[in-house]
């Protein structure tokens, strides 16, 4: 698959889901940007990352995805990156969440995919 | 600077009071490194025609004596001279002086005398004491050493002090490279850039700014002599010689130097004309000097402020006394050399350098975020009129709004603050269009549309306003998309179906929204030309975002508005860069 340019900072606790996204945003043509937990991926962010969307998990230790998002949404450096979260939550408190998009876990991935590309203009 | 754990006021107090009880050492040094600053060009300039060190220092520095004994000579012989007419002349000043009290001052006189009756009839012991005779107490007969003192000791402390000088001075110039070196070392090795640095600035500026001022008031002396010459001021080699060292000691020396001539006009003329053509003359001869010929000779001068000039005669002056007013000028220049190289010592520079406080853009943004608005807007039109508009774009509001979002991040400033800063410099603008007359702006060919687009936020709406009275002062036309919801602004912007879009993007938050709108507008319409407005200083434009921008399917990244525009409108000619006056 031919790189598209867009780099996606992937942020969840759980390696094993972090290799699979990384594993299949690579193969869509994305650079994955792997992180543990919302602290390492704002130390990501603070040392230069310019990603074109934040794929981030909510439940996490450190710092978790709700922390991460309401400091993406201060910073005007960060508040326009695109943000979908991957949750175990339900359709309409997912809608509460003031992100781009949501996809409950399992998600669909060609789905996932399809959003990905639409918010990153693709 | 180690903190001695005294906080600044106490570090401050214990360089001042170094300096103070350290007087008889500093001093002869200051003076031998001035002398030294003066004579290295000459010495430098000698070796360079073969002479060797030791000779060339040799030759300066005798040369130096014999012009100071000559002179000296001259000087003296006139200065004797008038102290034996003194007399006289204090004679005439006085008969000049009564001549006037008769006059129109007499009343004065009469006051006067009037005062003292009642003083002395109200406190008759006053009157008394006036009365009484003088006593001397004299004492027995000095010895012989205490007559020695008494004659020699005036002039031992100004002999050893020229004497210590004069081997200093030698030792300086003799060893140049040797004193540099060791002060270099002093600063340790790895300073040695900076040490480097610092001191080949200060040399160069102090060394340029002493030569050109000897060269200038050499010159001032030599008219000064002739002007007073042609008035028919007596000794006027002697006047002409004072005003010129005089025009050392800073601010105070111009206003000293006219006054004993003017006395001596006014006491051997009849009538006041002679001595007010002196003052005049002296007046405007400073005048000239300062005002046209030490700008155009010295520039940017000392690198000084004057303020900052006279606060520093008046500490050295206080702290080392006559000598101190001599050496205050280049004292002060070394002091803001370090404090431009030595970050921790930045507050010479900020407080002793002639730069303006805050450059425009900073000072722009300043007045903005204090809502100083008409302030703000008078800075504006400054620049305008000095300037041009698009020039104003480029120097003052970009740097202002990328000032501000670097308080955004900062968390200095919350987003209502940020909004009403782009609100109020969005006003700024409409307000410098509406004082312009509306230039002509010719129909563009569909062929050729333009659309101007914001990346994402209010401040990149601004940028395309400011692109747009670019362009349209070059007499193209550009469509503005005032959307900051970036979906709806990419399809108005497919919508219209440009031959040209230019996505306004502050970095960094608009970087992304930039990418995606190329992305779109790549994918859409393939054959557009996508300009991407980056306004970054030249120091902080990154490459990686420029060539993930052209990824993205970006045609050029312009780093400012003037830019932008000759790349959007490349047939036009480039933007008037002569300012004219826009009215208040």
């Amino acid at each position: 698959m031919s790189r598209n340019g867009c780099k996606i900072l992937v942020v969840d606790d759980d390696a094993d889901n972090r290799a699979m996204l990384s594993e299949l945003l690579d193969a869509n043509g994305y650079l994955a940007a792997p992180a543990g937990n919302g602290a390492e991926a704002i130390a990501l962010l603070e040392g230069g990352l310019d990603p074109d969307l934040i794929l981030t998990d909510l439940t996490m230790p450190v710092m978790s995805g709700w922390d991460l998002l309401d400091t993406l949404k201060k910073a005007p450096a960060w508040r326009s990156i695109p943000i979908v979260v991957l949750c175990g939550m339900a359709a309409e408190q997912r809608g509460k969440l003031q992100v781009d998009d949501a996809f409950e876990k399992p998600m669909d991935v060609s789905k996932l995919m399809h959003r990905i590309a639409e918010l990153c203009g693709i | 600077m180690r903190n001695l754990g005294l906080g600044a006021v106490g570090q401050f107090a214990l360089i001042v009071a170094i300096l103070a009880v350290g007087k008889p050492v500093l001093v002869p040094i200051a003076l031998a490194f001035y002398f030294a600053f003066v004579l290295t060009p000459p010495s430098d300039w000698l070796e360079r025609l073969g002479l060797p060190r030791p000779l060339s220092v040799v030759s300066v520095v005798g040369a130096t004596l014999a012009i100071f004994a000559v002179l000296g000579s001259v000087l003296m012989g006139q200065a004797a001279e008038l102290a034996r007419q003194m007399q006289s002349y204090s004679l005439q000043m006085s008969q000049k002086l009564a001549g006037v009290r008769t006059g129109s001052l007499g009343f004065l006189d009469d006051l006067s005398e009037g005062l003292s009756a009642l003083s002395s009839k109200l406190d008759p012991d006053s009157a008394a004491v006036d009365q009484t005779t003088p006593v001397r107490i004299v004492t027995g007969g000095l010895s012989v050493f205490r007559r020695i003192e008494e004659v020699l000791g005036p002039f031992v402390q100004p002999v050893a002090l020229v004497a210590i000088v004069l081997v200093l001075t030698i030792f300086a110039l003799g060893n140049r490279e040797d004193v540099r070196g060791r002060i270099i070392q002093l600063a340790g090795p790895q300073n040695i850039t900076l040490a480097t640095r610092t001191m080949g600035e200060a040399v160069n500026r102090v060394s340029h700014f002493l030569l050109t001022q000897l060269y200038i008031n050499t010159g001032f002396s030599a008219v000064i002599a002739a002007g007073l010459y042609l008035i028919g001021i007596p000794y006027a080699l002697l006047w002409g010689a004072l005003a010129g060292l005089l025009r050392f000691v800073p601010m105070v020396g111009v206003m000293i130097a006219p006054i004993l001539p003017t006395l001596i006009a006014f006491a051997i003329f009849p009538g006041w004309q002679q001595a007010l053509l002196t003052v005049a003359f002296f007046l405007v001869a400073d005048a000239l000097l300062a005002n046209f010929i030490e700008p155009l000779v010295l520039g940017k001068r000392t690198g000084v402020s004057a303020l900052a000039l006279l606060i520093s005669t008046l500490f050295w002056t206080w702290l080392w006394g006559p000598l101190g007013l001599v050496l205050a000028t280049p004292l002060t220049v070394c002091a803001a050399v370090v404090g431009r190289h030595v970050p921790e010592l930045s507050f010479l520079a900020i407080a002793l350098g002639d730069d303006a406080g805050l450059n425009p853009g900073t000072n722009f943004y300043q007045r903005t975020l204090a809502q100083a608005t008409k302030e703000a807007q008078r800075l504006a039109r400054r620049e305008v009129a000095e300037t041009s508009l698009p020039d104003t774009f480029d120097s003052l509001i970009v740097p202002a709004l990328g000032l501000m979002v670097a308080d955004q991040d900062l968390q200095a400033i919350d987003q209502s603050a940020a909004d009403r800063v782009v609100q109020d410099m969005d006003e700024i603008v409409d307000r410098l269009l509406g004082a312009e007359k509306a230039p002509a702006v010719r129909s563009t060919s569909a062929a050729r549309a333009i659309v101007g687009v914001p990346a994402a936020s209010s401040a990149d709406v601004l940028l395309v306003k400011m692109l747009q009275v670019t362009l349209a002062r070059q007499g193209a036309a550009m469509t503005s998309i005032a959307e900051t919801d970036r979906a709806k602004a990419v399809s108005a912007v497919i919508a219209e179906r440009p031959a040209v879009i230019c996505i306004a993007a502050l970095p960094p938050g608009g970087n992304v929204n930039a990418r995606f709108m190329c992305r779109r507008f790549r994918a859409e319409l393939a054959d557009a030309h996508i300009v991407v407005l980056l306004p970054e200083a030249p120091a902080k434009r990154s490459a990686e975002a420029a060539a993930r921008l052209r990824e993205a399917g970006a045609n050029s990244i312009v780093y400012d508005v003037r830019e932008a525009a000759r790349v959007l409108n490349p047939g036009s000619a480039p933007a008037q860069v002569q300012g004219r006056a826009i009215p208040a």
